[in-house]
């Protein structure tokens, strides 16, 4: 059925292509759309212009119940109670693993080489949603998961001159913010976010391969590589980095933007782009001049071009009424009108038609990073679920009791539970 | 049998209803009653039965919710015994529900007990209390949250402006001190269900009752040991099972304060299930622990409904 649709609809783009464009595009699109926020404006946004360049289509949307948090558990309830739609956004690839699995996706193929999507996104992005031979999500968001936050006037009053490059400069920058009366780093423990330490750390220091593996769980958790993230991890905090393990737990990644970026009491925070989204919104900073990021420090000169980034994707559903019209609507978000949409909201887009001159200077200079960067998509949304759960648990209780024994119960209970749900 | 004095369960309730369309000195018509109580039977299989046979039939398989489920016999509760997530989970909810029934009822049958002594001068005061029952678990999660905040809480805030800065600390980033703030939340939501249902029991007390006790000399303390306190002892009861039940239920609350955390520190059996089956996408796991939970919430439930039916 998927071979049969893809051969389908590459014979009628290819019809398309070589002059049935008189034909405008008519019928109704219907997206899962559980984006919110800043990311929920931009889908309208691209929706409507679609509309407005193409008036025979209607572009339904779906709102899926928020499930306690995890869009996840509202996209599930929407498939079991038979929900039907073309496309889905999704941005975990542990999840488009299971849904590919349960034979709800057909492939993008088809569109991808009748549009040449390829002259758009390159093929590291392609990578990402291919599984086996076939091409899954199309890629149309992107955002730096290996900045480290900070205000530049708190650096500049502590004597820091010039951003950190490696990981022992970052550790020098310690002592002078303590002696400015700065907490060096601020890190909210309460759910997920020192995932991103961890993420960042055995990236810079290992490698993407290994990390590869070590998601596929081809490597073991009980690795000595995992061990010398956790050490780095304790050179931090011996050398008193953050705030006490308590409030560190007590703590969401808003309250260390709070700290680092509004209230200048911390030195620098480790999170994804939400950061900017936050300061320039909520605390009505200027990018560049007010607030700045500069990428996770090298630990291990190897492996000093990693970079973890994190992205949304369309999904073309199985039972999608119309294919060519859902290729439409995707080629229309990598064109340069889609991106420059994307770019206009201040949201980063893998898309090469972008105009990268609409992007504020935090955001320019983050995408100009991917050109060169061996990027890997966030190790935590590739973990399965429960796995993912643990290593979140876990990290909390290495900051509880970060000694050397306690970290070797940590990786084994890792792998223990690697061991079974893979 | 009066209107007061209603049927509980089963055959009864279809004799009690059938009953009302008895002719005189005819025979009664069961199948008037029937007609009567089917869209009630039907709402109840649809909304009640049928999703706990689904949940009972799930807990017996391997599914996350999408492709095919796989059967999983008893595994899913094999497993959950020695779960040590489970077995936290048992031991927090145990924790949970004993105190949040205890601080909740307790306090709620003292402000009825004093508020049946001089009704008018504590009206003010059981409004203010009873409104926090009416306050959603989320919205009191966020207020108590804006109260434990480490940095800018009011608490924290207070302790500072008084000088007791070393007082001050995180009281969500450590499970022991987290639990008592969630106590704390829960039991200023709950207060009023008690409040109302033992200040019921005791409006209904003849007033001529008290009054004569007074007119004989009894004293504030005697008239509320002897008169107070033991006809207040039903709404006691339902009280205790009341929140007792909304104890090992609650979720809201703990979902918006600490998600479970530190480190599992603060995870119900109810939020356990949750985790398992909405994040961890267990669906037969979570079934299985929704099950466990369901038989604790009968087992506490059967000597009230067992002492109702014996009222009957």
């Amino acid at each position: 059925m998927k071979f049969v649709n893809s051969v389908l609809s590459g014979v009628a783009v290819a019809a398309l292509a070589t002059g049935a464009w008189a034909e405008e595009l008519k019928g109704e699109l219907t997206i899962l759309n559980w984006l919110g926020g800043t990311e929920g404006e931009l889908i309208i946004a691209l929706e409507e212009a679609f509309m407005a360049q193409n008036p025979g289509v209607t572009i339904k949307d779906i709102n899926p119940s928020a499930g306690g948090g995890d869009a996840r558990a509202g996209i599930r309830s929407a498939l079991l109670s038979g929900e039907r739609f073309d496309l889905l956004l999704n941005t975990w690839p542990s999840f488009e693993k299971e849904l590919i699995d349960a034979g709800l996706l057909q492939s993008w193929d088809g569109q991808w080489e009748a549009r040449n999507w390829s002259a758009s996104l390159g093929d590291s992005w392609r990578n990402l949603a291919t599984y086996g031979d076939e091409t899954y999500g199309v890629y149309f968001l992107a955002g730096n998961r290996s900045g480290l936050w900070y205000r530049p006037e708190t650096f500049a009053a502590a004597g820091i001159e010039g951003e950190p490059q490696t990981w022992d400069d970052y550790l020098s920058t310690f002592a002078k913010l303590q002696a400015n009366d700065i907490q060096p780093v601020s890190i909210g423990a309460r759910s997920w976010a020192t995932t991103e330490w961890f993420e960042n750390l055995i990236l810079k220091s290992a490698g993407t391969d290994y990390t590869a593996r070590l998601a596929n769980h081809e490597a073991k958790w009980t690795d000595p590589e995992v061990t010398a993230v956790f050490d780095l991890m304790r050179d931090m905090i011996e050398a008193n980095c953050c705030e006490a393990t308590e409030k560190m737990l007590a703590m969401h990644w808003p309250d260390t933007a709070d700290a680092v970026l509004r209230d200048g009491t911390a030195g620098s925070m480790l999170i994804g782009a939400w950061a900017n989204q936050r300061a320039a919104g909520e605390y009505g900073q200027k990018p560049g001049d007010d607030y700045s990021f500069f990428q996770f420090p090298a630990v291990n000169d190897e492996h000093a071009k990693t970079m973890s980034i994190d992205g949304k994707n369309w999904l073309l559903m199985d039972g999608a009424q119309d294919v060519e019209l859902a290729g439409a609507f995707i080629d229309f978000v990598l064109s340069e009108e889609g991106s420059n949409i994307i770019a206009n909201l201040n949201i980063a887009t893998p898309s090469a038609n972008v105009d990268a001159s609409k992007y504020d200077p935090v955001v320019a200079k983050y995408v100009s990073m991917y050109k060169d960067a061996d990027v890997f998509f966030v190790m935590d949304d590739l973990l399965p679920a429960e796995l993912s759960g643990l290593f979140r648990t876990s990290l909390q209780k290495f900051l509880q009791d970060p000694s050397a024994e306690n970290v070797a119960e940590i990786q084994a209970a890792l792998e223990a539970k690697a061991n079974e749900v893979y | 049998m009066t209107a007061l004095d209603r049927p509980s369960v089963g055959k009864s309730v279809v004799a009690y209803v059938a009953s009302w369309f008895k002719p005189a000195g005819g025979q009664r018509q069961d199948w008037v009653a029937y007609v009567l109580l089917a869209p009630v039977l039907l709402l109840f299989a649809l909304g009640v039965l049928y999703p706990l046979f689904e949940t009972v039939r799930v807990s017996f398989l391997d599914w996350t919710g999408l492709g095919r489920p796989k059967p999983a016999g008893i595994e899913n509760y094999t497993k959950l015994i020695s779960d040590p997530n489970f077995l936290n989970a048992l031991k927090v909810t145990l924790t949970w529900t004993v105190a949040t029934t205890f601080f909740s009822v307790l306090f709620g049958w003292t402000i009825a007990l004093v508020s049946g002594l001089d009704a008018k001068r504590t009206l003010v005061f059981r409004v203010a209390i009873f409104a926090a029952y009416g306050v959603s678990e989320v919205a009191s999660g966020v207020i108590w949250l804006g109260i434990v905040q480490p940095d800018f809480g009011l608490i924290n805030s207070v302790l500072r402006a008084i000088g007791l800065d070393q007082w001050a600390y995180p009281w969500l980033g450590d499970a022991n001190t987290a639990m008592v703030v969630l106590v704390a939340a829960y039991v200023w939501t709950q207060t009023g269900l008690p409040l109302l249902t033992c200040y019921a029991a005791i409006v209904a007390i003849p007033r001529s009752q008290i009054e004569a006790a007074y007119v004989d000399g009894a004293s504030h303390m005697q008239v509320l040991r002897h008169i107070l306190i033991p006809y207040s002892l039903p709404g006691l009861k339902v009280a205790i099972f009341l929140v007792l039940l909304n104890s090992l239920k609650a979720f809201d609350l703990i979902h918006a304060m600490t998600e479970g955390g530190p480190v599992r520190g603060t995870e119900t059996v109810g939020y356990f299930m949750f985790k398992e089956a909405v994040v961890y996408f267990k669906q037969g796991y979570g079934a299985a622990s929704t099950v466990v939970l369901l038989l604790a919430v009968i087992v506490v439930s059967i000597p009230l409904i067992r002492e109702r039916s014996s009222d009957t």
